[in-house]
């Protein structure tokens, strides 16, 4: 063909052959061809470049590709997340629960002759601090007017009303209750009752002892059970602080009771006592 | 031969020569980069597009057989230095293939888009020749079928592409750097 028979072509076809065999021999021969070295070498910064911005392209195809699987993930994730949650709250529910079994299971063990209804408190009174609250337990559930409510820390109070399935509990430091009690360190009795000053410190006093009575700081608060309310020897509290009445000039103790109010929740009504040393 | 000649070029030619080495040379750095890099990574159907035979084909289109062998040796040279492994023949290969089309371009004096595309499918037989030839000596058992499924099609469609794409910037650039002459 006449084309190729000119020497210029002639010529390119050598330079093309030589450029084409001598590194390809280098290479199969396993040395590095200067001219591939150089030629690298050269490319190099651009090669770097266009990787860098296939790079950023790739991540916006990324982004866009696959976005619809990450929002299929994400929703299938918040679904998890929401049964996960619900799962949690659950097993918080069951945790309190089964706490507050133990808490029955303790005061059963340690009142074995009681009969008691669980009730949950449903309100409280308005005011500053919670002396009264409504539990969800009510004459359906024999609930009686005067029944002792306690937890497994001591005396909270009396049910004071009752309605169907509501009553009312007053606890031991509201003005109108009162409790006969003893220490048992130095068997002195008395009566603890609420005040209306001292029930916003959460507190009550003892009053109506004896003229020498023993009475210290620290020393635990009984029930006596001579009252027709409560049983005997259940906690109500301990003794803070000692003073003297101002008007009859006998000890007056300030007593903390053993149960926080503020943090209440269920408590335990007893419906009935069976030993006869236990009833008032 | 007059002082400022040099090889019979003139100071006028011999710039335009320096330029058109420069600018080409870029271009190939550019697409064999691009080739390497970015089309190594995002493969268009499957296969790297053969930017530089598309390139080899603008300049021999545009400018004529000389430059169009001169392109396609340098080209086939860059791409085979950072592009293959072992035996190459890429240098010769684009070589004959600018100069013939280049040769064909200028003598039909054409330079219209449909006389591109014909070069470009010559082209694309010579691509797929080729590659079927590395396939066959890379591999010892040779699956024909296999080879033109998924290795010739896929760089045919992306090199036909490519090709069809490149004319419309190289035309004016090429018209640029000389004034529609061809050499």
């Amino acid at each position: 063909m006449s084309i190729f028979k000119n020497k210029f072509f002639v010529i390119c076809l050598c330079v093309a052959l030589v450029l084409a065999i001598v590194p390809s021999v280098f290479s199969i021969m396993g040395y590095q061809s200067l001219s591939k070295n150089i030629v690298g070498t050269l490319t190099f910064p651009v090669r770097w470049g266009v990787s860098a911005i296939a790079d950023g392209f790739e991540g916006i195809g990324l982004y866009f590709t696959s976005i619809d699987a990450l929002r299929e993930e994400n929703e299938y994730l918040r679904g998890e997340l929401e049964s996960l949650e619900d799962q949690i709250e659950e097993s918080l529910l069951l945790e309190d629960e089964n706490e507050r079994l133990r808490s029955y299971l303790g005061m059963k063990k340690k009142y074995p002759s009681f009969t008691m209804e669980e009730g949950r408190i449903v309100s409280h009174s308005s005011g500053n601090y919670m002396t009264t609250f409504t539990l969800d337990r009510g004459s359906i559930h024999g609930i009686e007017v005067n029944m002792p409510v306690i937890t497994l820390d001591g005396i909270v109070g009396h049910v004071t009303e009752v309605g169907l399935n509501w009553c009312m509990v007053s606890t031991v430091i509201e003005t109108d209750t009162s409790v006969g009690v003893y220490i048992p360190r130095s068997g002195v009795r008395g009566i603890v009752s609420g005040d209306y000053s001292m029930r916003y410190d959460g507190v009550c006093k003892i009053e109506y002892v004896n003229a020498d009575a023993d009475i210290e700081e620290g020393d635990k608060v009984l029930s006596d059970g001579m009252s027709s309310v409560y049983p005997a020897d259940l906690e109500i509290g301990t003794v803070i602080d000692v003073g003297i009445n101002e008007y009859t000039r006998t000890p007056e103790a300030t007593v903390r009771p053993s149960v926080d109010f503020k943090s209440l929740d269920w408590v335990m009504i007893i419906t009935g006592y069976g030993s006869e040393e236990e009833k008032g | 031969m007059p002082k400022n000649r040099v090889l019979g070029y003139g100071a006028r030619e011999r710039s335009r020569i320096i330029l058109y080495t420069v600018i080409i040379g870029i271009m190939i750095l550019v697409l064999s980069s691009l080739q390497v890099s970015l089309f190594g990574r995002f493969r268009p159907f499957g296969a790297v597009p053969d930017l530089m035979l598309c390139l080899v084909l603008c300049i021999a289109f545009f400018q004529g057989r000389y430059t169009g062998a001169i392109t396609g040796i340098a080209a086939g040279f860059v791409i085979e230095a950072i592009g293959s492994v072992g035996l190459s023949l890429l240098p010769v290969a684009y070589m004959i293939y600018g100069y013939v089309v280049g040769h064909y371009a200028h003598a039909m004096h054409t330079a219209r888009y449909p006389s591109y595309l014909l070069y470009l499918v010559c082209g694309l037989f010579l691509r797929a020749a080729l590659t079927v030839a590395y396939a066959c000596l890379s591999y010892r058992i040779i699956h024909l079928p296999d080879i033109i499924t998924y290795s010739v099609l896929p760089e045919l469609f992306g090199t036909a592409i490519a090709g069809m794409i490149l004319y419309f910037p190289m035309k004016p650039l090429c018209a640029l750097l000389d004034g529609g002459k061809r050499r």
